[in-house]
């Protein structure tokens, strides 16, 4: 199979990965953080050890501001529940995955919050109007790095900056870009991350930064296997948003994989990536028919493709795909505010191919051909 | 006077974050279930061989160990006593 659907998971996995969650599971076995035996001692290093390499690639000393969660939409609505109250003002951007847009619609109906959206015409922001926007002291500016849809690379760094200025919490969904682009945890109150995007790790592992500057609610009181004497939650982090058994074998396989993206450089991770995503959209770009929706100037890409056929229907297409053994994703992508502003929402969506590290020029050949014959 | 330490955490990051550093200083310790007479917090606790009070509180300052406190066994007849240090 030629796998381009790296925005939805990685495959394949980092080298030594699955090895990891093997042997976890063979030979360590042990619950962490409860028992001081040398097995539960090992399962607690795997937990800190994996903490420490994600500081890194987050580039701060906070590892016990790092918390674990199963996945992006996990930490996304632990960060948005415990941060938004009634009446509260919410700036985000319009390429918002539903990962955020579903938690702050639930809460739009049951607390009366009302949200605003960045103007964003062709990929260029209307820096005025989001000044305007920040002037008026939204209580909260969530922002996804990149959308899953078609790869736009927003500019989130600037856009905090800017945030912080007029002293706005902001919360990042990196889903789509870490692992490839830097992220500083220093520049944002929140950062939700996947552990099996772009860090190449397995399913079942993602988590959350939280600064200092933030003080939240644990969704989940559970045991943390500290403070047992209490029959209240933790407030030290990272215990106070990590209760009950965690994934350790799909941690043992991350710590694996953060390791080899460190090793590797998300400098060299992202090079690949985009030199795959350029011919891809080169390649697509001479075929007629064929219409794209994702931004062709690199510099704004991180490594996603979106497109329509005039031709074809996106899902004729995607069984074309099927059939010729290529991972594509077709459809809303989760994300029908991104569909809205791209203009593609009416249509049904868009198909997506997103390639990652271990893909090769000959693959991204072969599926342009595949839409090359179609088109003939 | 150097004697035996035991030293509790709030979370087992804490302790983790402990024990790299007592091994990088090359200190001589051991992960332990926490003695059940001075805390039902964390389940397991750094025992500290051959270590002086202010020496250790020394280490932990300047290391920024986040502990939850620090006691020194004391060896009664026939048992332990642990004495919280100030």
């Amino acid at each position: 199979m030629i796998y381009l659907d790296n925005a939805a998971t990685s495959f394949p996995k980092a080298p030594g990965v699955a090895e990891a969650v093997s042997r976890f599971i063979t030979d360590i076995g042990a619950n962490a953080g409860r028992s001081s035996y040398s097995t539960a001692r090992q399962s607690s290093r795997i937990i800190y050890q994996t903490r420490k390499l994600l500081a890194k690639l987050l580039n701060t000393d906070n590892s016990s501001n790092i918390c674990f969660t199963m996945n992006t939409t996990q930490a996304l609505n632990i960060a948005i529940k415990g941060i938004v109250k009634p009446g509260f003002k919410v700036l985000i951007s319009p390429y918002e995955h539903n990962s955020v847009m579903r938690p702050l619609r639930q809460l739009e109906s049951q607390i009366n919050i009302t949200l605003d959206f960045i103007k964003i015409n062709d990929y260029d922001i209307n820096w005025q109007h989001l000044k305007d926007q920040l002037e008026q002291k939204p209580d909260l500016l969530i922002i996804t790095a990149a959308s899953n849809v078609n790869g736009y690379l927003l500019p989130y760094n600037k856009i905090a900056r800017m945030a912080h200025k007029y002293d706005i919490p902001v919360i990042l969904d990196a889903a789509q870009v870490l692992g490839s682009n830097p992220v500083n945890a220093k520049d944002f109150d929140i950062i939700c991350f996947p552990g099996h995007k772009g860090l190449l790790g397995p399913m079942g592992t993602g988590g959350l930064y939280v600064s200092d500057s933030i003080s939240l609610l644990s969704l989940m009181p559970g045991g943390t296997g500290s403070r047992s004497s209490s029959e209240y939650q933790p407030d030290d982090l990272p215990d106070l948003l990590e209760s009950g058994t965690p994934n350790l074998p799909g941690l043992a396989g991350l710590q694996v994989s953060v390791q080899f993206i460190l090793d590797t450089g998300i400098d060299v991770i992202a090079a690949r990536k985009l030199q795959l995503t350029s011919q891809l959209i080169q390649e697509l770009a001479e075929i007629d028919g064929i219409i794209i929706h994702s931004p062709i100037d690199p510099k704004l890409q991180s490594g996603v493709v979106s497109f329509t056929s005039l031709k074809y229907s996106i899902s004729d297409l995607a069984w074309e795909f099927d059939k010729a053994d290529i991972a594509c994703r077709m459809g809303m992508h989760c994300a029908p505010a991104a569909h809205k502003q791209l203009g593609t929402y009416e249509q049904g969506g868009t198909l997506r191919l997103s390639p990652g590290y271990f893909n090769t020029p000959a693959e991204i050949d072969s599926a342009v051909k595949l839409i090359k014959d179609l088109h003939k | 006077m150097s004697q035996q330490i035991v030293i509790t955490f709030h979370s087992t990051h804490s302790a983790m974050a402990a024990e790299d550093i007592f091994k990088e200083l090359k200190l001589d310790f051991e992960l332990i279930p926490t003695p059940r007479e001075i805390s039902a917090e964390c389940g397991f606790a750094l025992l500290m061989r051959e270590m002086d009070n202010d020496e250790i509180n020394l280490i932990c300052n300047k290391n920024q160990i986040k502990y939850d406190n620090i006691y020194m066994i004391k060896f009664t007849d026939g048992g332990k006593e642990y004495e919280k240090s100030d």
